[in-house]
């Protein structure tokens, strides 16, 4: 299925983009993470899960649906 | 009146809005980039009492987005500087200012004085500080912060809405303006948005933006708005608040060869990360299924715990003290460090 992932702070500049739609083979939110923990250096940033524009728990994984817009949100600091 | 005519004729304000305003009692927290921001704004429009708390002074590298100082201020505190602007701007304003930090000592005490608090801050530790206080005595908080050129803002614990520890549960410390680099005027766009929704809480705004995380980024002039709702899960208690700031913490143990005699090292890590370290004390117990292989230890014994980058093994501490473990620690050094560690003390079983 395909589906968009946007980025936001500092995770642009570990993805190289703001946005990117892409091909996947997973079922679900958390293996989306996982496949995209393995593949690229993010974990030591914190940040949440929103799918069409709502946000996600975690602990709860949600199924995708081709289409679907996934955005990580990492919080921010700056004042 | 007439100082406030041109917002008078708004049907959403009218002389009953003004007069909300001018009872209003604001708390600003910060008075750097943001806090410059929304200040003037907020005295500009009549709002009768602003507090304004910041320990810092002014220096020069903030003289490009801190537009309430000039070169003579460096030096000189923000919050005292930033007072004598507004009382020249709008004298009708009354101003306290507090030279101090916020801290869990005199947070809950500041916060009962006024009716809305805006974090202008720029640390992550004092938003879940702010938030937690800002639950315990009933108050909304204005959310803004900035990332470069994108800025987040959002109002929390508004009539029983979510929180940022709704929307954030727990996170680690993220770059600063310091550290990532700001525009005066992304931070200034940022800080004015805050100022929007104190004055929208006030007049009573059916669209306060709460539940809801807006992003808006000022480079390529784009925004989204993402919806979050009230985690049922997180409670906030003087008890929480207690033990989340007044208690001493234990800081993580610092490896010593003579620890491996007094405890056993588990190592919390999964198991295909680098690199192993192979010693009779050490435990393997991965993070991932670390409760399911608590059995396997004994509550009596000591056990430190240690990961790649301490914050599993933190997590890992926690669970162990659930779980009535007696004697547990984390280790401040990663697997990599413990490895050369333990190989210089030749102590590492051949």
């Amino acid at each position: 299925m395909k589906v968009t992932l946007k980025y936001f702070g500092q995770l642009v500049d570990v993805m190289g983009n703001h946005e990117e739609t892409q091909e996947i083979d997973v079922k679900n939110s958390n293996e989306l993470l996982e496949q995209m923990k393995q593949n690229n250096p993010i974990s030591h940033i914190p940040f949440q899960l929103a799918i069409n524009d709502v946000l996600i728990d975690q602990e709860e994984s949600k199924k995708l649906n081709d289409g679907d817009v996934i955005a990580l949100l990492p919080p921010y600091a700056g004042g | 009146m007439s100082r406030y005519q041109r917002q008078i004729i708004l049907p959403q304000i009218g002389e009953k809005g003004q007069q909300k305003l001018t009872e209003a009692r604001v708390l600003v927290i910060g008075a750097g980039g943001l806090g410059c921001a929304l200040l003037p704004y907020l005295v500009a429009s009549g709002i009768g009492n602003l507090g304004i708390v910041d320990g810092d002074r002014v220096e020069e590298s903030n003289l490009h987005r801190q537009i309430l100082f000039s070169n003579n201020s460096i030096g000189k505190f923000k919050a005292e500087e930033a007072q004598v602007f507004l009382n020249n701007q709008n004298p009708a304003c009354s101003i306290t200012v507090y030279t101090e930090y916020l801290t869990a000592e005199n947070a809950l005490q500041l916060f009962e004085k006024y009716d809305i608090i805006v974090d202008a801050t720029d640390r992550i530790a004092i938003r879940y500080l702010i938030n937690d206080a800002a639950v315990l005595t009933g108050k909304p908080f204005v959310y803004g912060s900035i990332h470069r050129f994108e800025g987040q803002v959002s109002v929390f614990n508004y009539s029983n809405g979510p929180t940022y520890r709704c929307l954030f549960p727990k996170a680690i410390e993220v770059p600063s303006c310091a550290e990532a680099g700001v525009l005066g005027t992304s931070v200034g766009l940022i800080g004015m948005m805050q100022a929007q929704e104190v004055l929208k809480i006030i007049l009573g705004s059916e669209n306060v933006l709460s539940g809801e995380l807006l992003i808006y980024n000022t480079l390529t002039a784009s925004q989204h708005k993402f919806q979050f709702s009230k985690n049922e899960q997180i409670e906030i208690t003087h008890e929480f608040f207690d033990t989340e700031y007044t208690s001493e913490k234990i800081e993580p143990e610092s490896f010593h060869p003579s620890l491996l005699e007094k405890y056993t090292l588990i190592d919390v890590r999964e198991l295909n990360e680098h690199p192993r370290i192979q010693h009779q004390n050490i435990l393997e117990l991965p993070l991932s299924n670390f409760k399911e292989t608590l059995n396997q230890l004994d509550k009596e014994q000591a056990y430190l715990v240690f990961c790649k980058s301490g914050i599993r093994a933190a997590k890992a501490e926690t669970i162990l003290q659930e779980h009535n473990f007696k004697n547990t620690r984390a280790l401040q050094e990663s697997a990599s460090q413990l490895e050369v560690l333990i190989t210089n003390a030749s102590v590492l079983k051949q």
